[in-house]
């Protein structure tokens, strides 16, 4: 819809890829002086695929986002968007639309003056204009708001009319930057909920960035972990949580143990303050990655593989009870339901156990910082 | 206890140092314009009776009519003017850096610095080598050095509280740069140009100081006639013109605030 002849010239850069791949980055990197930003990124989004950018604050994820969007340029590499090379041009020639942190909706027009400014930059005729305002108002059902000013909106008004804004010119790729972070934590999931609704229902590729390992995991069709401006894993929420490719990723999903130690030639596995897992992993240095989910209350026939374990924090959440325990000079984190009045406290005793099976040990690494 | 009675304290003697600023600021003024309206021959406070003939006077003056027509104009043009390079000024600094732009920023303040007398005697010996003393030149572009400086900075303030992620929202939704100035930028910073337009009217049509090296025969403004007048005479025609002069500026002030503000309704 967008690109002129001139910038379909450029397609040949690209042309290993052509139809799916909606969003491609190849080695992108972004420097300010002495400091990298983003360090040899590549990533890609197919067609309707919500892909999801998450990690720590300052890990380059909203400056890759950014990059897309055109605010930012790479220092290297190439971005392409529905094929045609866009590493160069300004961001109003770049088909994505944005959803921004702050909202972003101009507050010297009403709602519908709002969404219909990109349709009027794009030059689409006077009526239907209109119908898509109208269409697009339907959509996050905010049709009776048209004619108010941002300020009179909620938080969650203000978000859907600047999703609403950004979808109305049907661009290849939504951009999302940290979208609920704004919110209050009930409406946080009711609006995750909607958006992915509206989403889906309109079909188009997302970029999301956030540092909510649970609104990745509960969005995505796909996540790249970011850490230090570089990408340690791309995958499907289940593969992020449940085959961590790093220590990194591992502590960043989910509220889990990290053992430093090593696996001798049975196949145990020996922490280094003296924790030992039996099971058959491969031998050598490596992270033990123990999930709250692995860690058990000892029932009364397994007490031969139980293991005596010490409260030292103990968190009530309402459904459940985390627990921060010390098993053999470890530190580790289970979570448990206990009955009404039965929750343990500090410096309680417990038998446990650590169900083996599904235990990875990531195998260290030469140096990775 | 102790302290609220220091807070009643405070607040009194607060409101009644701001109720006496506010009263030596606008008590000349009432002065002037309720003494414009006496019948006696004598500039005097409380006024002798009460008539329109100085008025009547003042504005059967050629030489103080045609004095205020020029301050009109010049002052209308240097808000102009002084606006649009103010504006671009004061954008030049605030979205870019460039080689020198700690000097030109030192530049455009540097005005406010450089005493009017200095600069007035400065500027005419410029003009008379440049020739252009006979022409209207040298006053119009003296008040545009005395008002750009508080046009930049006005706007400067301005762009600087402006909310920058607006303006990429406009551009992710196509707006090409200028459409982004245009409307996005210009309507939300409106207030500070408003201010700032008045600024270099106010500043233009008041000035002495500088417009009395600056002016020639034809082009005389209306506070240097002012000055020239009381010079050798003290009688109540003088309130008169102040007296308009008051209400040209309230005038303008006026149509500036529907100028520009009707701009943002459309």
């Amino acid at each position: 819809m967008l690109a002129s002849s001139k910038e379909y010239e450029n397609m040949e850069d690209t042309a290993q890829d052509v139809g799916d791949l909606v969003v491609q980055l190849q080695s992108v990197s972004r420097h300010y002086g002495e400091t990298v930003a983003v360090a040899n990124v590549s990533l890609d989004a197919r067609r309707g695929e919500l892909v999801c950018l998450l990690g720590p604050s300052g890990c380059g994820k909203t400056t890759t986002l950014r990059m897309v969007a055109g605010f930012v340029e790479p220092t290297s590499g190439t971005i392409s968007i529905n094929s045609i090379n866009m590493t160069h041009q300004p961001p109003y020639r770049r088909d994505t639309g944005m959803v921004f942190q702050s909202y972003a909706l101009f507050p010297h027009m009403t709602v519908a003056e709002n969404i219909a400014f990109g349709l009027e930059n794009l030059k689409w005729p006077r009526a239907e204009r209109e119908s898509r305002v109208k269409e697009m108002l339907k959509l996050v059902e905010l049709s009776h708001l048209a004619q108010r000013v941002p300020s009179q909106l909620s938080g969650g008004q203000q978000q859907r009319i600047a999703l609403a804004r950004a979808l109305a010119m049907r661009p290849a790729v939504l951009l999302l930057d940290e979208p609920f972070s704004n919110l209050d934590a009930q409406l946080r999931v009711r609006m995750r909920e909607e958006l992915r609704e509206v989403i889906r229902g309109v079909n188009v590729t997302t970029l999301f960035v956030t540092h909510d390992q649970e609104e990745a995991l509960t969005m995505s069709d796909r996540i790249v972990v970011m850490n230090s401006g570089q990408v340690e894993q791309v995958g499907t929420p289940g593969e992020i949580y449940e085959a961590p490719a790093t220590p990194f990723v591992a502590k960043f999903i989910g509220w889990c143990s990290l053992l430093q130690g090593t696996v001798g030639a049975d196949g145990t596995f020996a922490s280094i303050a003296g924790l030992r897992l039996a099971g058959k992993w491969g031998v050598g240095p490596g992270t033990a990655v123990i999930r709250p989910e692995q860690i058990k209350l000892a029932t009364d026939g397994a007490a031969g593989q139980s293991l005596s374990a010490r409260v030292v924090q103990s968190h009530y959440y309402g459904a459940a009870t985390r627990l921060v325990l010390d098993v053999d000079g470890e530190r580790l984190t289970m979570q448990e339901r206990f009955p009404f009045g039965r929750h343990p406290t500090h410096g309680d005793l417990l038998s446990i156990t650590i169900n083996t099976n599904e235990i990875r040990i990531l195998p260290s690494t030469p140096a990775k910082s | 206890m102790r302290s609220d009675f220091t807070d009643s304290a405070m607040a009194v003697s607060g409101a009644f140092i701001r109720a006496s600023v506010y009263a030596m600021l606008a008590l000349p003024a009432i002065l002037v314009i309720v003494s414009s309206f006496t019948s006696g021959d004598t500039m005097k406070f409380p006024p002798r009776g009460f008539s329109l003939r100085w008025y009547q006077k003042a504005v059967e003056n050629e030489l103080f009519m045609s004095a205020l027509w020029t301050s009109t104009y010049v002052a209308v043009l240097v808000a102009i003017i002084a606006l649009v390079t103010g504006f671009a000024g004061a954008f030049a600094i605030n979205r870019f850096s460039f080689p020198g732009k700690t000097f030109v920023q030192g530049l455009a303040f540097s005005p406010l610095i450089v005493p009017a007398v200095v600069l007035g005697i400065g500027l005419l010996q410029l003009f008379a080598w440049l020739d252009l003393t006979q022409t209207i030149y040298p006053l119009l572009l003296g008040h545009l050095v005395l008002a750009i400086p508080y046009v930049v900075r006005t706007i400067l303030a301005s762009l600087t509280l402006h909310d920058r992620v607006l303006e990429e929202a406009a551009m992710n939704l196509r707006a090409t740069p200028l459409q982004v100035i245009r409307r996005i930028t210009l309507p939300l910073i409106l207030p500070g140009l408003l201010s700032a337009a008045i600024f270099a009217f106010v500043t233009s049509f008041g000035n002495a100081t500088v417009s009395v090296f600056l002016t020639y025969g034809g082009n005389v403004t209306l506070p240097v006639q002012i000055f020239a007048y009381v010079d050798t005479s003290y009688d109540p025609l003088v309130a008169a013109v102040s007296s308009i002069m008051i209400v040209v500026t309230l005038v303008v002030i006026w149509a500036i605030e529907r100028l520009i503000g009707a701009e943002r309704v459309a």
